[in-house]
């Protein structure tokens, strides 16, 4: 029973290299001795059920491509979202979700309207993004002109940095994850990626446990994360 | 007569800049002559009895800009030239005030500038080029350029400034795309469709045009394997050898042999630029192998996610000793993480500022890790104390502030890269 991971839109969704949270994912569970594999998805007919669904972010431009390509999984991702099937959506992937993106030229883009958010342009902001999550902070690279507002559910609030702009952060619903962190974020934030991975371990009645491979990488994550500025 | 007294004045700063701080004399004068005549610059760059030609784009700017000044000098031209850390204004002040003779007269009948994409679209509008080089729209830098289509913009800019002729290339749908904005001649550079077809699809581009849809080229690169190339140049072709093993490098010989071709007209000679082409010494860091403390050593330098992946896949399978260092260049360096890192099985020692980061993304590609050693004298001391490797040479992969202090530490000299 192999694990299957989508990443989403190789083209228009990854130039943060955020699908590479995906390749995080798939890693660990080889470590931990879950056999995962990762599926691109870039085109419509390659939208399929899948145990985790990674959202990336790209530039302005690319926002039209990677709204059509997320319209036609729809039934994918209402499902999933319907069904706690965790949804890893970086940035721009998880403003698509919302009711539309209005970007610094003006131009605005429909959501897919699975949410109540919208994100309008404002000043851009880079630099360390820390957010309180249930106790834990996620630590990540913020990189964006818009703020978002109108999340009823954010992720956490904001330690360092803008995030959503109104002292939160991202969104969290159902197994949905919204997050303004770049890192990719799941390198920076093992734990998170082992929350996710429990998750999916478990729907199919498997047991996922770190190990010492993962010991050594996740020491190199706390000093990576430290580093973050 | 006031821009003379500006030159001296800069000049004098720089002299006793390098009093207080030995080697530290570059930036600094540059911003005291243009704090007394903004206008320094602009006038520079106006007096050249062959013009000024730029040359921009994401990645390849400095190479090109090498290619096509080497080509040029062998034409029998002078050619004035920015070294290549020197694409802002102030580092170009600082270059003039160095270069500049006592009378403020700059050398060489013609100025070639490789120009920083940002930097180089706030200073276009005071410059006159005859002649722009539009290299790509890559993916590089994103937390300085987080919007491809800010990059196009920049480039855009450049371009429109020329006067006669612009040289893009033709396999870039961002530049395809600026392209009937310029008010010069368009001529048009390439990848030989074979060639594009036979494996190297992305050419570290952000859009590609896809082939059949392709303008006519003026120039391209009909055959390539490792450091050598064929190109074709209007109606000529010649082989040539490359300064260092990748397709890039004979993408951005096209380019400088096409900017050199619409320059020189009739007086160009492919032959000639060739020649040129095929002895220009190896830049530091771009597969160039080296002797130190007794050992060979091949350098090879990161700049982004596709150069990472070529010089990745270029590199021998079971290369036993690997120093991978990434600095302080980049903020995020998350966008790196696309490369499929993967061939390179093992690494001895990863180092850098940007260490710990460097190995997230490799053992995240199941690339095993010997070390993390931040400090990178003492990486590279043990490094280069190991036995020599019994399969293949020791080969260090590393980004640019890496590099510089790489280069700082072992004394090695040699071409800027």
């Amino acid at each position: 029973m192999t694990l299957r991971i989508a990443r989403v839109g190789t083209e228009c969704l990854n130039t943060f290299g955020d699908l590479e949270n995906a390749r995080v994912l798939a890693m660990r569970a080889a470590w931990a001795g879950i056999p995962v594999t990762t599926v691109q998805v870039d085109h419509p007919d390659e939208w399929d059920a899948f145990d985790a669904i990674v959202l990336g972010s790209g530039t302005d431009g690319l926002l039209p491509e990677a709204r059509a390509l997320l319209e036609a999984g729809r039934d994918v991702l209402e499902s999933a979202l319907e069904d706690g099937v965790p949804v890893l959506a970086v940035s721009a992937g998880f403003e698509l979700l919302g009711q539309q993106i209005t970007t610094a030229r003006g131009t605005t883009i429909p959501g897919l309207g699975l949410f109540p958010y919208s994100s309008s342009p404002s000043e851009r902001v880079t630099g360390r993004l820390v957010v309180e999550v249930e106790g834990r902070q996620l630590v990540g690279f913020e990189n964006h002109d818009r703020r978002v507002t109108g999340v009823t559910s954010p992720l956490g609030t904001v330690v360092e940095g803008i995030g959503n702009g109104d002292g939160h952060d991202g969104v969290r619903h159902g197994g949905l994850i919204g997050v303004h962190g770049h890192g990719p974020v799941l390198a920076f934030n093992p734990w998170l990626a082992d929350e996710i991975l429990g998750t999916i371990s478990a729907t199919h009645g498997l047991a996922y446990a770190p190990g010492p491979a993962h010991a050594r990488i996740d020491g190199w994550a706390v000093q990576a994360a430290a580093a973050v500025h | 007569m006031y821009d003379q007294a500006a030159l001296h004045v800069g000049r004098l700063a720089r002299v006793a800049a390098r009093i207080r701080k030995p080697g530290g004399g570059s930036a600094i004068p540059g911003v005291v002559v243009n704090r007394i005549a903004p206008g320094v610059l602009a006038h520079a760059f106006s007096s050249f009895p062959l013009g000024l030609q730029v040359v921009s784009g994401s990645s390849g700017k400095s190479t090109t800009t090498k290619m096509l000044v080497e080509i040029l000098r062998a034409h029998d031209e002078s050619v004035f030239t920015n070294p290549s850390t020197a694409n802002i204004a102030q580092g170009l002040t600082s270059a003039i005030v160095e270069q500049a003779d006592a009378f403020g007269r700059l050398p060489g009948e013609r100025a070639v500038l490789e120009m920083d994409e940002g930097h180089g679209a706030k200073l276009i509008p005071s410059l006159s080029p005859s002649l722009a080089v539009l290299l790509n729209v890559g993916v590089d830098q994103v937390d300085r350029f987080p919007d491809h289509e800010l990059v196009t913009g920049y480039l855009q800019t450049i371009g429109q400034r020329a006067t006669e002729h612009v040289v893009l290339n033709a396999d870039d749908a961002e530049l395809e795309r600026i392209a009937p904005t310029m008010r010069a001649a368009v001529s048009r550079f390439g990848v030989a469709s074979s060639i594009r077809e036979a494996g190297w699809p992305r050419l570290g581009l952000v859009r590609l045009v896809p082939i059949a849809e392709r303008a006519p080229l003026d120039a391209e690169v009909v055959a390539y394997e490792d450091r050598s190339a064929t190109l074709r140049v209007l109606e000529d072709r010649a082989d040539i050898a490359l300064p260092a093993a990748g397709l890039h490098y004979a993408v951005d010989a096209a380019a400088a042999a096409l900017a050199a071709a619409r320059l020189l007209g009739p007086a160009f000679s492919l032959q000639t630029a060739a020649g040129a082409l095929s002895s220009m010494p190896p830049v530091f860091g771009r597969g160039q192998r080296v002797t130190v403390r007794g050992h060979e050593v091949d350098f090879m330098l990161v700049q982004n996610a596709a150069s990472l992946d070529l010089n990745a896949a270029q590199l021998r399978p079971g290369t036993e000793q690997i120093l991978f260092a990434l600095g302080s260049d980049v903020r995020d360096a998350a966008y790196l993480w696309p490369a499929k890192l993967r061939c390179l099985d093992s690494v001895t020692i990863v180092s850098g500022l940007k260490a710990y980061h460097a190995a997230l993304l490799l053992a995240y590609d199941d690339v095993k890790i010997g070390r993390v050693e931040p400090d990178l004298h003492r990486a590279l001391d043990e490094f280069l104390a190991l036995p020599a490797p019994s399969r293949g040479v020791k080969t260090v992969l590393f980004s640019a502030d890496s590099m510089r202090k790489t280069r700082q530490y072992l004394g090695l000299s040699g071409p800027e890269s």
